[in-house]
């Protein structure tokens, strides 16, 4: 006989997963690029906007109001409607509010500036509607005030933010729209077709790089007056600023991390690496298994990496140590097994990218990662919990403004990692369907 | 007394109405090197792919060292190196990182680990560049890796689907060294290829497979005997399928191993060859070329399939 070198049994079960993520991490380690963007974005906005109003370290904030001067050209439903969403922006939660003001005429706009009350003006031109809607493309205009530096910054990048959603949607959404023309054909404001806008083409560009990973984390776009911006000023979040904002932003990271993790069974097929897996004693049950696993550590590792930044940077608290383990462990479990599912159900790795960022996006809105809840319609607002924004949100939250301690996110724990190894089963489960006859 | 490591009955898999392995049967012994020599869309990857597991047959039954494939999966892929035809490596890993990892997925840890992977490296003359990723090797160096990898947890039965495609002679060569080295360690090995002469070379033991069936098996050079004595000759000309058959065959001593349009094969004896140019001068049969060589494994396929390895 062949004499057997094999000091142990070949790895199946869990200490295959172990290999086969510790492998996973080691080729990231080789290739961090895709995560390092990932981290710094996120954190690089956080920044951006902690700053940008004058986070004082530790304190709380209160943010005054930015005056924004909309000069609608247009005079349309749509344009009310932006306008609209720009004043909409307030509530006791919002780290921004837009006092939105309609002027008549550029003048008027300067005039506002000069007395400080106006940070930018935002032109939307004649025509905007149609040619949004029948194919053409809309250039939105920007005067910002030339006396002020930060807040307009806020402005443009709100805007800009705005831009790329909007031309996601245009990119995503075209099949739909089609159908809701022809349903709209009645309704004259309805169009033909959503095309491609921007404001000014080279920021619609470097956010495009982007624009995986920007959002709109600072606009809350829903419609209402703008009367009450007096109480708006008065009522900042009891948190700093960072503490704040960073747990959303944070769990869209996330998001994005896992489903590079999950991308990486794509891969490992396009490399004949899955197949080789699969015909080790391991089998294709480890190797499943073990993107899960390898998705939640980087998601883990993601986190970890982003809430210190936060601390060291911001000077943010995170609260109960013991807390914050349970939620970044459960977190990072529910981000993967969210992002699992999606990519276990889609038939083909196009498919699972088209999708991803759609699903990401849209839970991460309804679960308050970019737009605080409070500032969401009643429905929203009902379906948020089931969405792990909302938990691993509310967790950190009340966690950084030593609400809770361990205790009390263990319910957060406990409901994220339901999500997690939920949407694990699920999409596993998928996978083995769709190869029963074989890899 | 031989001992088969690899027992294969009466495998099938059908893809819809494609059958790309039809009901085959064979067996590999301890030491023994059998070739799977087949053209392109033969079966020989499927059938790779069932043995190893990674394809649900049809029908039919895979044991490696007795354990049955599917009932005893892990016990029976434990025994098999598997070299996909297409090389399947970490691009971004090191050759050492690689090597290891495929080691330790087979259960191999710390120093005997270690101590393979060294030995490997050195097998495959790939010391030298052990730190590299593998993004940065030739095809020749990432084929002799992947050969490695199949090599790392000293396999009873490897399984070489195609192993040198795609590089030079000097690598080629230095596979074939591997593998032949790996036998006679005792290593049954199964080797599939399009190539005749890696056949002819390496194999103990030929199966000759086509559109999914076994068509024959053997030596070289007991496969090669079935034509016969004498020599091979080929007649190539504008002629129709069939249309010069019954002219051959009224002669003695030649046997038509193959006919199709432009082109038959014929086994000829040893001194019927000028009788054969007499009866073509003789019905003016327009000839294009007319070759005569030893009876090799190529005229065994096209008697045996009707066609050439490589069209
Ligand atoms: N997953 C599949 N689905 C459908 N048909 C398949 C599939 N895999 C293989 N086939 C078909 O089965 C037949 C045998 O293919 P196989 O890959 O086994 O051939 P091969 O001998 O390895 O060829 P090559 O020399 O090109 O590698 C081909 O007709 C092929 O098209
Ligand atoms: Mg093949």
């Amino acid at each position: 006989m062949i004499e057997d070198v094999r000091s142990t049994a070949p790895a199946t079960g869990v200490a295959a997963i172990y290999r086969l993520v510790r492998k996973d991490l080691l080729r990231r380690y080789h290739a961090p690029m895709e995560t390092l963007l990932s981290l710094a974005l996120p954190l690089g906005l956080t920044a951006v906007i902690g700053l940008a109003f004058g986070g004082n370290q530790n304190g709380n904030v209160s943010l005054p109001p930015i005056g924004v001067a909309v000069l609608d050209r247009d005079d349309s439903f749509m344009s009310g409607l932006m306008a609209g969403a720009l004043g909409g922006i307030d509530g006791e939660n919002a780290p921004i509010t837009f006092d939105v003001r309609a002027v008549g005429s550029e003048d008027e706009a300067w005039r506002g500036m000069r007395e400080g009350e106006i940070s930018a003006m935002l032109e939307i031109p004649a025509g905007m509607s149609d040619s949004l809607f029948g194919g053409g493309t809309v250039d939105f205009r920007l005067v910002r005030n030339p006396s002020e530096r930060i807040l307009p910054e806020i402005v443009e990048q709100v805007i800009g933010v705005g831009v790329v959603l909007l031309s996601e949607a245009t990119t995503h959404l075209a099949g739909p729209l089609d159908r809701m023309q022809a349903m709209g054909d009645s309704l004259d404001a309805w169009p033909d077709e959503l095309a491609v806008a921007s404001i000014s083409a080279a920021w619609s560009e470097e956010l495009r790089r982007f624009e995986k990973w920007v959002f709109p984390p600072i606009v809350t776009l829903s419609v209402s007056s703008a009367e009450d911006d007096s109480d708006a000023s008065e009522t900042g979040p009891s948190i700093d600023i960072f503490a704040y904002i960073l747990p959303g932003i944070a769990f869209l990271g996330l998001l994005f991390l896992a489903a590079a993790g999950h991308r990486d069974l794509f891969t490992e097929r396009s490399m004949g690496t899955f197949h080789r897996i699969a015909a080790a004693p391991a089998g294709v049950d480890a190797l499943l298994a073990s993107k899960f696993a390898s998705a939640s550590a980087i998601a883990a590792i993601g986190l970890l990496l982003l809430l210190g930044s936060g601390a060291i940077i911001f000077g943010s608290r995170w609260g109960d140590p013991m807390g914050l383990a349970l939620m970044v462990l459960s977190g990072s479990i529910a981000a993967s097994g969210m992002v699992g599912l999606l990519y276990g159900g889609a038939r083909t790795e196009r498919q699972a990218e088209t999708l991803a960022p759609i699903l990401i996006l849209s839970v991460s809105f309804v679960g308050g990662s970019m737009i605080p809840l409070s500032e969401l319609p009643g429905f929203a607002r009902s379906v948020a919990p089931f969405t792990p924004n909302y938990w691993l949100i509310d967790g950190l939250r009340s966690l950084a403004a030593s609400e809770a301690n361990w205790l009390g996110v263990l319910k957060h724990a406990g409901v994220l990692t339901g999500f997690g190894l939920s949407g694990m089963a699920l999409g596993m489960g998928l996978v083995r369907r769709r190869s029963g006859s074989g890899v | 007394m031989s001992e088969s490591i690899l027992v294969v009955s009466h495998l099938r898999k059908a893809y819809g109405s494609t059958i790309a392995v039809d009901g085959i049967c064979f067996s590999v012994d301890r030491g023994e090197i059998v070739g799977l020599l087949g053209p392109n869309g033969a079966g020989k990857t499927t059938t790779i792919s069932m043995i190893c597991g990674l394809t649900v047959p049809t029908d039919g039954r895979v044991t490696v060292s007795g354990h049955d494939i599917a009932a005893e999966a892990i016990a029976a892929k434990s025994q098999i190196g598997l070299v996909p035809q297409d090389i399947a490596l970490y691009e971004e890993l090191s050759a050492t990182a690689n090597l290891s990892f495929w080691g330790s997925l087979q259960g191999l840890t710390g120093q005997s680990l270690r101590s393979r992977v060294a030995e490997l490296l050195e097998k495959v003359d790939l010391e030298g560049r052990a730190t590299e990723p593998v993004e940065r090797f030739s095809g020749g160096m990432k084929r002799r890796l992947n050969l490695a990898v199949g090599l790392i947890a000293h396999p009873h039965l490897l399984l070489l689907d195609e192993p040198t495609v795609g590089i030079d002679p000097q690598a080629r060569f230095a596979i074939l060294d591997i593998v032949r080295e790996e036998a006679r360690a005792g290593t049954a090995v199964l080797y599939t290829t399009h190539l005749l002469e890696e056949a002819e070379r390496l194999c103990d033991r030929i199966l000759i497979i086509d559109r999914g069936t076994i068509h024959a098996e053997g030596s070289p050079e007991s496969l090669v005997a079935m034509l016969g004595e004498g020599k091979v000759v080929t007649i190539r000309g504008p002629f129709e399928q069939g249309s010069i058959d019954p002219l051959l065959v009224t002669e003695d001593g030649m046997e038509i191993v193959s006919s199709q349009a432009g082109r038959v094969l014929l086994s000829i004896e040893n001194g019927a060859i000028p009788a054969l140019f007499e009866l073509l001068s003789r019905d003016e049969v327009s000839v294009d070329d007319i070759s005569v060589r030893e009876p090799d494994l190529e005229s065994v396929f096209i008697k045996l399939t009707g066609r050439q390895l490589r069209d």
